[in-house]
């Protein structure tokens, strides 16, 4: 057997800074290089704990570090976020499709993001920001539940200010403590997809978040004149191998680990359930 | 593809051989009233081998993907499949080389890369296959388009005559075995009219009267196509409130099931990564972060079950994933039967129309 698919490699955690009350960004540097293209994703194992799927949120053009913005929803990300600097991780992949980018060139590239969803987008967008002269307008529409639950509060500012070539655009469900920063809106994230201003036939949207939200966002787009194959959807389903074979990812006929984790509203609108 | 006559005694005296020079050999026995893969340790055991019998209790997958195993270790350690010199595994029944088909798609073309722990396992060992003496009310292999006799997927097939057997080559490593065989002092000699005549009619003979028993069953739209427009069928509630009562039985009885879970548990200084059957009838299965599941309910988990096998399998590869051997209906406390099953979405699309 030449190479263990199951093996991860080892990576040692550098960094971790808080983002919101239960979100965390954790630098971690792979004992081995590991290459990887925006989209992609990685199986990050908490040794004796479990391991789980992310996405890198840093740019692939980063060689030696990797950047996961993890939100605690259960037993690996709880263990994540009481880790420090120094410990041991574990690292398998990278496993899926990158983003299509060759296919958003020339083109107004529109990002939709809900909560942590912005993770595996701020790896997009730095990746977009690197070459922007290849497209033709970058906006980010990003909702969070609260002022509180913004991630990259530093950095969503800091991208508010290359404003020539990003329209950023935030939203808050509610803020009743009016503490939201300049510029915020109030409402739900599909609310700044209204008069977006944009050149739809031109366009394309890439959307990652709750299912909730990828559902309705889903639906404003349509509604806005989005054909669905100009929609890219990040489907986020139970993983275990990463490899096509476990069979846990499974979403109609595909595997989401392999096929995916990005799909066009166009490959996926026939199957019955998807929002589930 | 070759065929050959080997008689009995001179069958026998290959088998002492292998066993002379350490080979694993599997084959079915009878264990009170079941017929099981059995290690075969001595030449005593040898007149009990049942190759026209029909398929074992247990289905061949373990042979090739075990219940539960370690494939990682954190830090890293040596972990790799043990090698086999060489393994036989004897007596498999077509409908168990159907579900070898369905691992080897699975484990070799669906992923990324090959499995690595199934591809060791299966290069080292051959199959040799035979016909079916009979079949159990449960069969239905002909339902699917398949025979009770081996067509494809064997290193070897025997079919059974009265004191020999007539031994078919189907691979390279089938013609290694006969190499071997010749090597071991065995008489292979050419089939003779007679003998070819005695296969065909036992052949035969039983595919028609498995045809004759799964008539009752027999529906003019193909499973796939019935899947296609019962994804709203009340059937699946219906197995989901009076039948399954998620034993997992038939997940783990199943030959062509071959879904795994990965977890990591702590032993000594080492962090284990451990593989084991999993099931898409758990309601663990789908489960995504913070208890959110795309599949809650058992009917839509039931219905999965039934899709993957019959729908989405045949979409990717254009086979189904269910070889008719009826060993999830033998041991099914529900009485869940896949042939019953479409027969009643069958009805159910009828009256709707
Ligand atoms: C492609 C992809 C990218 C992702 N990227 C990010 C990201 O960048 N940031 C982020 O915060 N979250 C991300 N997620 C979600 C993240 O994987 C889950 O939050 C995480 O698996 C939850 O693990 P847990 O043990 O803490 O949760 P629990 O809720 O405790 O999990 C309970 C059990 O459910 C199972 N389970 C739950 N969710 C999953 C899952 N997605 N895959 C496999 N098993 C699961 C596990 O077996 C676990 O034992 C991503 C998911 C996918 C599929
Ligand atoms: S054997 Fe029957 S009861 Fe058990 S899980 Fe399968 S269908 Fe359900
Ligand atoms: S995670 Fe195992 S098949 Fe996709």
């Amino acid at each position: 057997m030449k190479e263990n698919p199951y093996q991860p490699v080892e990576a040692k955690l550098l960094e971790v800074t808080d983002e919101t009350p239960n979100i965390k960004t954790f630098v971690v540097k792979p004992l081995e290089e590991i290459s990887f293209q925006t989209g992609q994703f990685m199986e990050l194992t908490c040794p004796g704990v479990g391991e789980a799927p992310f996405t890198p949120s840093s740019s692939p053009s980063v060689k030696d570090k990797m950047e996961f913005t993890i939100m605690k929803v259960g037993g690996v990300t709880q263990t994540l976020h009481e880790l420090k600097p120094g410990a041991i991780v574990g690292l398998r992949g990278p496993f899926g499709k990158g983003y299509p980018l060759q296919d958003f060139e020339g083109k107004e590239v529109l990002i939709v993001g809900g909560g942590v969803g912005l993770a595996p987008l701020r790896s997009l967008l730095l990746t977009l920001l690197e070459e922007k002269e290849k497209y033709k307008k970058i906006m980010l529409c990003y909702g969070a539940r609260s002022p509180q639950d913004i991630v990259y509060k530093g950095c969503v500012s800091g991208w508010c200010e290359v404003k020539s070539s990003l329209d950023v655009r935030l939203t808050v469900d509610t803020d009743e403590k009016n503490e939201r920063p300049k510029g915020c809106g109030v409402g739900l994230v599909t609310t700044t997809c209204d008069s977006l201003g944009l050149d739809l036939k031109n366009s394309v949207a890439i959307v990652c978040g709750p299912p909730i939200m990828m559902k309705f966002t889903t639906l404003k787009l349509l509604d806005c004149g989005y054909a669905p194959q100009n929609i890219y959807l990040s489907m986020e389903k139970n993983m275990s191998c990463g490899l096509g074979i476990c069979g846990h990812c499974m979403l109609d006929k595909y595997f989401v680990c392999k096929d995916g984790p990005v799909f066009t509203y166009e490959q996926l609108k026939d199957i019955p359930d998807i929002w589930t | 593809m070759e065929s050959l006559y080997i008689s009995c005694v001179n069958f026998n005296g290959f088998l002492k051989s292998t066993l002379e020079k350490k080979w694993e050999i599997y084959a079915p026995l009878k264990v009170m009233d079941s017929i099981r893969f059995e290690k075969i340790i001595d030449p005593a055991a040898f007149g009990g081998i049942i190759f026209d019998g029909v398929r074992t209790d247990q289905s061949v997958k373990s042979f090739f993907f075990h219940t539960k195993e370690i494939v990682a270790t954190i830090p890293k350690s040596s972990i790799s499949p043990v090698k086999f010199e060489k393994r036989i595994i004897m007596g498999v029944k077509g409908c168990d080389l159907h579900a070898l088909k369905v691992f080897d798609k699975a484990y070799y073309e669906e992923g990324i890369i090959p499995e690595p722990f199934y591809k060791e396992r299966r290069e080292s060992t051959y199959v040799i296959s035979s016909d079916c003496g009979y079949s159990l009310d449960s069969c239905f292999c002909t339902l699917l388009d398949s025979k009770p006799y081996p067509t494809e997927g064997f290193d070897l097939n025997f079919s059974t005559l009265k004191d020999g057997f007539i031994v078919e080559v189907g691979s390279n490593k089938g013609e290694e075995l006969i190499k071997e065989m010749g090597e071991s002092g065995a008489v292979l000699s050419d089939v003779t009219p007679v003998q070819m005549e005695e296969q065909k009619s036992n052949r035969d003979t039983l595919t028609k009267k498995l045809e004759e028993a799964n008539r009752e069953f027999q529906i003019p739209k193909k499973f796939d196509e019935l899947c296609k427009i019962a994804f709203g069928s009340k059937i699946w509630k219906e197995l989901a409130d009076n039948k399954c009562v998620q034993c997992n039985g038939c997940l783990h009885i199943c030959p062509t099931c071959y879904c795994f879970l990965l977890y990591d548990a702590k032993k000594d200084n080492l962090s284990e990564r451990v593989r084991i059957w999993d099931a898409c009838i758990n309601a663990g299965y789908a489960r995504v972060a913070g208890g959110a599941n795309p599949r809650p309910t058992l009917q839509s988990r039931l219905r999965h079950r039934f899709f993957h096998k019959f729908l989405y399998f045949v979409q990717n590869f254009n086979m189904y994933a269910c070889s008719g051997c009826g060993r999830c209906f033998k041991v099914c406390p529900g009485k869940i039967e896949i042939r019953e099953t479409f027969r009643d979405i069958n009805k159910e699309v009828k009256v709707k129309r």
